[in-house]
């Protein structure tokens, strides 16, 4: 029996045999490093797109808000420059305004003058003018009456 | 000449296209004065006056013991009847008038007349005789004249009396109803016992219309009576309340006249003897110068000036006012040194 097994099961320190299995175990151990490592790298990548996943939705309401504080900044500088403008308008006016102020206190001086020289004169007036007596006698009329259609008068009602 | 249908007086203004009309109704002098009109329009017209204060005086009179006003007054305090349209707007005016004259015009102060011996027709027990009870009460300005319904009946709380206003809407109708029968280019002037009205077309220079002087008459030497002034009217009316007619001693032996105060239920216009006022309507006109005369002497100036009224008034010292609008309408005024 041993001889047989022994017939049949070359013998494990053939060098023959030995240099024909080297290549193949190589072989094998390249496949199984390469299979591991594409495993690893899979494993990686797929977590890596999870936290990147992860983080882009963490980032979106802020993104959100950014877009929208934009926004608003934009139309802020819009009514701060229309308001400039507005404010340009009425310091133009004011300034028109004032001249003309300064034209009425003008006149409202010369009115004063002018009062104050009527006041003078007006004081200046005597108190009392006697006028000639005129004879009076019954009613006088300036003139008589026209003739007329109608006239009204106590109805009784 | 028609019935009625005078010449024309001389102290009137003459021209050749005027006719003139006289006759009497609602107890006083009726004058119709026409120009511009041939003599079958304008006697159309005159017709058409004399039954226009017919059918007002069955309507309207409280004298009348078959009119339509007394069977009203009768039914006081008893729930809406059937009025006719003339009575109708008579009761929204005097509603609406006593509500604008913050209460100085008020047809209510019938009571008040009765009690003072102007006796109209008899009116029973209306409202339980409770009205003749209310007399010198102000009904304030809040309380209704009347309530006028759309079936075309009306209740009141206590008889009304019709007065001037009525005399008012008589000349407001006829004038209206005249004018419709006169041709475009004509013209009237209306005069019911000294309230006027004009309508259509004027003549050259406008109607002219004297302002009864009411203290001429206790003058003996004035032999023709010369106005206190001659306004110019084109279109609308002139109406004067004044205590120079219907005086009469009261149950009590006091001289009391017509012009009740409603404020007091006695006559009012304290120092005043009369007042005319000019404006659109004739009914208003009558209105306001009654309003504007119970205000009394003291009143009357800032109330008449205030409202922007042409207005004359003569108090019992005789010293005579008038408006700036009345002044503005005067042709003439009687400058008598006082």
């Amino acid at each position: 029996m041993t001889e047989r097994r022994e017939a049949r099961e070359p013998s494990a320190a053939d060098p023959f045999v030995e240099r024909l299995r080297r290549p193949l175990h190589f072989g094998t151990l390249l496949g199984a490093s390469a299979g591991l490592y594409a495993t690893t790298l899979t494993g990686v990548s797929v977590l890596q797109q999870q936290a990147d996943d992860g983080l882009g939705a963490a980032r979106a309401p802020a993104a959100e808000r950014a877009a929208a504080l934009r926004t608003a900044n934009d139309e802020l500088a819009r009514i701060v420059e229309r308001l400039d403008r507005s404010n340009a308008s009425i310091a133009g006016g004011y300034a028109g305004s004032r001249i003309e102020i300064d034209r009425l206190e003008g006149d409202l001086e010369a009115l004063a003058s002018v009062v104050g020289e009527v006041r003078g004169a007006a004081a200046a007036l005597p108190d009392r003018i006697p006028l000639p007596s005129l004879p009076r006698g019954g009613s006088v009329r300036v003139a008589k009456p026209p003739a007329t259609h109608a006239t009204t008068r106590a109805s009784g009602g | 000449m028609a019935d009625g249908q005078v010449a024309i007086e001389a102290a009137t203004v003459e021209t050749a296209d005027v006719l003139r009309f006289e006759g009497s109704a609602l107890g006083s002098r009726l004058q119709l004065t026409v120009r511009g009109a041939d003599e079958a329009s304008a006697n159309a017209a005159w017709r058409a006056v004399r039954d226009e204060f017919a059918v007002v005086d069955v309507s309207l009179s409280r004298y009348r013991g078959d009119s339509e006003l007394t069977a009203l007054n009768r039914s006081a305090g008893r729930g809406p009847v059937a009025v006719s349209r003339r009575l109708r707007v008579l009761l929204a005016l005097t509603d609406r008038a006593h509500r604008t004259t913050d209460g100085r015009f008020d047809p209510r102060v019938l009571a008040d007349l009765e009690r003072l011996g102007d006796h109209g027709a008899d009116l029973g027990d209306a409202d339980g005789g409770a009205w003749r009870a209310r007399a010198g009460r102000s009904s304030g300005t809040r309380a209704r004249i009347a309530l006028v319904f759309r079936d075309r009946t009306a209740s009141i709380d206590a008889p009304v009396d019709s007065g001037g206003a009525g005399k008012g809407l008589a000349l407001r109708w006829a004038a209206s109803r005249a004018r419709e029968l006169l041709p475009r280019d004509a013209g009237l002037l209306l005069d019911a016992g000294g309230d006027v009205v004009a309508s259509g077309m004027p003549p050259p220079g406008g109607w002219l219309v004297g302002v009864e002087d009411p203290l001429a008459g206790s003058d003996p030497g004035t032999a023709v009576a010369v106005p206190i002034a001659v306004l110019r009217l084109d279109v609308g009316a002139v109406a004067t309340s004044s205590t120079r007619i219907r005086q009469w001693r009261s149950p009590a032996g006091e001289l009391v006249h017509h012009l009740i105060d409603p404020a007091t239920g006695e006559p009012g216009g304290d120092g005043l003897v009369a007042v005319t006022v000019a404006l659109t309507d004739p009914a208003w006109a009558e209105i306001c110068s009654k309003s504007l005369f119970v205000a009394g002497r003291s009143r009357i100036a800032e109330l008449a000036r205030a409202t922007g009224l042409a207005a004359w008034w003569v108090d019992a010292d005789g010293a005579r006012s008038m408006t700036p609008a009345a002044r503005q309408r005067c042709v003439w005024v009687d400058e008598v040194p006082s």
